[in-house]
């Protein structure tokens, strides 16, 4: 069978950033900071599970967005996948729904049996993309997954799906299907060597946007702001030492050492 | 209109339905519109039965086979019946597990805009805008829809789930509908066990470790801090139970454990809102983050700006010098 893994390229949480001046775009102070979302770390570690057991044949990575996100694409490439494949947008804010409109247009050519997603973006926090290419494809779909087989000769997919910490749910979904999967249903692997070098040399696809059939933004944002603090936060400030000692007196005062 | 759906298959009184319809009576205000509250499933009679359930909305009951257990298929061909029936311009679902499964399927299935993990709204020249987390949450975004029709999620815990003013004999009408599944077949639900009890729900002082620890030899330093507090445990973030540094019965969040203890330090969280979701209501929050624009900071009484594993170090000998001090000032007595 054959997978496609959907990777988004995120800026690391850490990365000191800017807001733009139209107020409406933030960017990191850093391109350096750019790399593969972690829950598609997860994603691309079930495809290879199933490569390495025999079920998948092929597993191509696709990404949107512009040629800046190839790092992602590029450690999928090193963590085993086959092929990569970015459709190129320009510098513009992609919504989920523009991101699912292209992957779906582009995977519909293909025909994947499996379409593996992350939970979400730790960036943009849509949790979003997966379930929107299952409606474009009309195919069934399953969020928040932590443990997944395949069934009948590879015609279905049985699911657990998380609620809280003590609850499933399970489905079997025929295939083909989307399954976005919850952190913590594998332990990604870090890239071999030889794998490193492989996709050093490896020529990623490109798949202009304007050639599929994509969606105007449903959505628009008109400010970007910082959250407001909340009340009766104190700082402690001074040298490392002066902080512990500014600690120690606030846990005393309150009893709480 | 504006159609609030309840919490898939839950009892439909849960907490999470009562926040989307607060968000969706938000909405009609700002829109002069009215709410309809939508759940599929069989629960409902329960919420109905309930004493002193309010409700601001009218209740539309779907009915029909597949509906029994959550699916999206199923319930999206449901939803999308009454919308074709009710003509919404928002319809607003709570971003649980199973809400989060079905809103942005539901809303492709009806080309509607998706607006996610909605924290707040309000109106601008008759149209909402809404307000949600962006950048690792550490930056907040006003969106507004251009869309005729837009699906909204809510954040758990961003609207108020008190009964609101309302009407306690509101109006419930039944909507049959009938669909057939194709392509899922729901199996129901699973208990999973987390191990044995880790002494946090008793814990009066929780410090707990998130990715911002660097590594697993540091929780050593962690647990050393905590063993400074009677009746102390260790918690941690989801990414640290991922990475196997401690068991997934540590998780504290909203798919681990709800704690509250007296007191709860957290080292290297960042402060994602499904961490706070289980901490929230500590009685008092201590952050350490080397990052001052760490979410955490927010939700915290007090913080400091330090690597984590530094200050913790400098801090453990500080409390040992203070407590030799102690001892050298009574023997000295
Ligand atoms: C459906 C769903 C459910 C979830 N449920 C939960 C849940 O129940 N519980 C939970 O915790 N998460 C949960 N998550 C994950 C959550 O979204 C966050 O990804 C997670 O909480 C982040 O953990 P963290 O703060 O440890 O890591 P990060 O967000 O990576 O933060 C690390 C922090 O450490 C700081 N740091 C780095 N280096 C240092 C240093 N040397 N010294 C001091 N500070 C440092 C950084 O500034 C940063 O703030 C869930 C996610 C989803 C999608
Ligand atoms: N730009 C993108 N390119 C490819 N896949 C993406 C992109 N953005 C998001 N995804 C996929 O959709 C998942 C959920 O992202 P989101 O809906 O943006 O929160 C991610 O984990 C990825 O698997």
């Amino acid at each position: 069978m054959k997978i496609l893994v959907c990777i988004d390229r995120v800026c690391d949480g850490e990365a000191p950033f800017t807001v733009e001046g139209d107020g409406r775009t933030i960017r990191p102070a850093d391109q350096a900071a750019w790399r593969m979302n972690r829950y598609d770390e997860f994603a691309m570690e079930e495809a290879l599970q199933l490569k390495e057991r025999g079920i998948a044949a092929g597993i191509d990575a696709v990404s949107v967005g512009t040629d800046a996100t190839t790092v992602a694409l590029r450690k999928a490439l090193e963590m085993g996948a086959h092929d990569a494949v970015l459709i190129r947008t320009g510098e513009v804010h992609l919504t989920p729904a523009m991101k699912a409109h292209l992957i779906a247009a582009m995977a519909a050519d293909v025909r994947y049996d499996l379409i593996l997603a992350g939970m979400t973006s730790e960036q943009g926090l849509n949790a979003a993309v997966g379930p929107m290419i299952a409606a474009l494809l009309k195919i069934p779909h399953a969020t928040a997954v932590l443990k997944m087989d395949l069934e009948d000769d590879c015609r279905r997919v049985r699911v657990q799906r998380e609620l809280d910490a003590e609850t499933r749910e399970c489905f079997r979904l025929s295939l083909p299907a989307v399954v976005a999967v919850q952190s913590g249903i594998n332990r990604p692997r870090y890239p071999s060597l030889s794998n490193v070098l492989r996709a050093r040399d490896q020529e990623i696809r490109i798949i202009n946007a304007s050639d599929l059939a994509g969606a105007a933004p449903d959505q628009e944002i008109v400010a970007v702001r910082k959250p407001r603090a909340g009340t009766g936060f104190m700082e402690i400030q001074g040298s490392t030492v002066e902080k512990a000692e500014g600690l120690y007196a606030w846990l005393h005062e309150r009893s709480l050492l | 209109m504006i159609l609030a759906i309840a919490e898939p298959s839950v009892p439909a009184s849960d907490a999470a339905t009562m926040e989307a319809v607060s968000c969706a009576v938000q909405i009609s205000a700002i829109r002069s519109s009215t709410v309809i509250l939508a759940s599929a499933g069989k629960d409902f009679e329960e919420f109905r039965n309930a004493e002193g359930v309010r409700l601001p909305c009218d209740v539309v009951l779907i009915e029909g086979q597949s509906l029994a257990h959550y699916n999206a298929e199923g319930y999206a061909a449901a939803i999308t019946g009454l919308i074709d029936h009710l003509n919404p311009t928002e319809i607003v679902i709570a971003g649980t597990s199973r809400g989060g499964d079905l809103a942005p399927y539901l809303a492709m299935r009806i080309s509607a805009a998706y607006i996610s993990v909605v924290t707040g709204v309000r109106g601008e020249g008759g149209s909402p805008v809404y307000t949600r987390p962006c950048w690792h949450g550490k930056m907040e975004m006003d969106v507004v829809s251009r869309r005729e029709r837009t699906v909204v999620s809510v954040q758990p815990g961003a609207f108020s789930a008190a009964p609101l003013v309302g009407d306690e004999r509101f109006h419930v009408e039944r909507f049959p509908v009938s669909v057939a599944l194709t392509a899922t077949e729901p199996e129901g639900t699973l208990a999973v066990s987390q191990g044995d009890d880790t002494g946090l729900a008793n814990a009066e002082v929780i410090v707990s470790a998130g990715r911002g620890i660097g590594n697993r030899e540091n929780l050593s330093l962690l647990m050393e801090l905590a063993s400074l507090f009677p009746r102390s445990a260790l918690g941690a973030s989801r990414p640290v139970c991922d990475y196997g540094w401690l068991p997934y019965g540590r998780q504290v969040g909203q798919t681990g454990r709800r704690v509250s203890p007296r007191l709860y330090i957290a080292c290297g969280i960042s402060g994602s809102m499904q961490h706070l979701a289980g901490m929230r209501s500590s009685a008092h929050i201590v952050a350490v983050n080397n990052d001052r624009d760490a979410p955490i900071f927010r939700h915290a009484h007090a913080g400091v700006v330090e690597d984590c594993a530094t200050f913790i170090r400098v801090f453990l000998d500080l409390v040992k010098e203070r407590e030799n001090g102690k001892a050298t000032q009574s023997e000295e007595i």
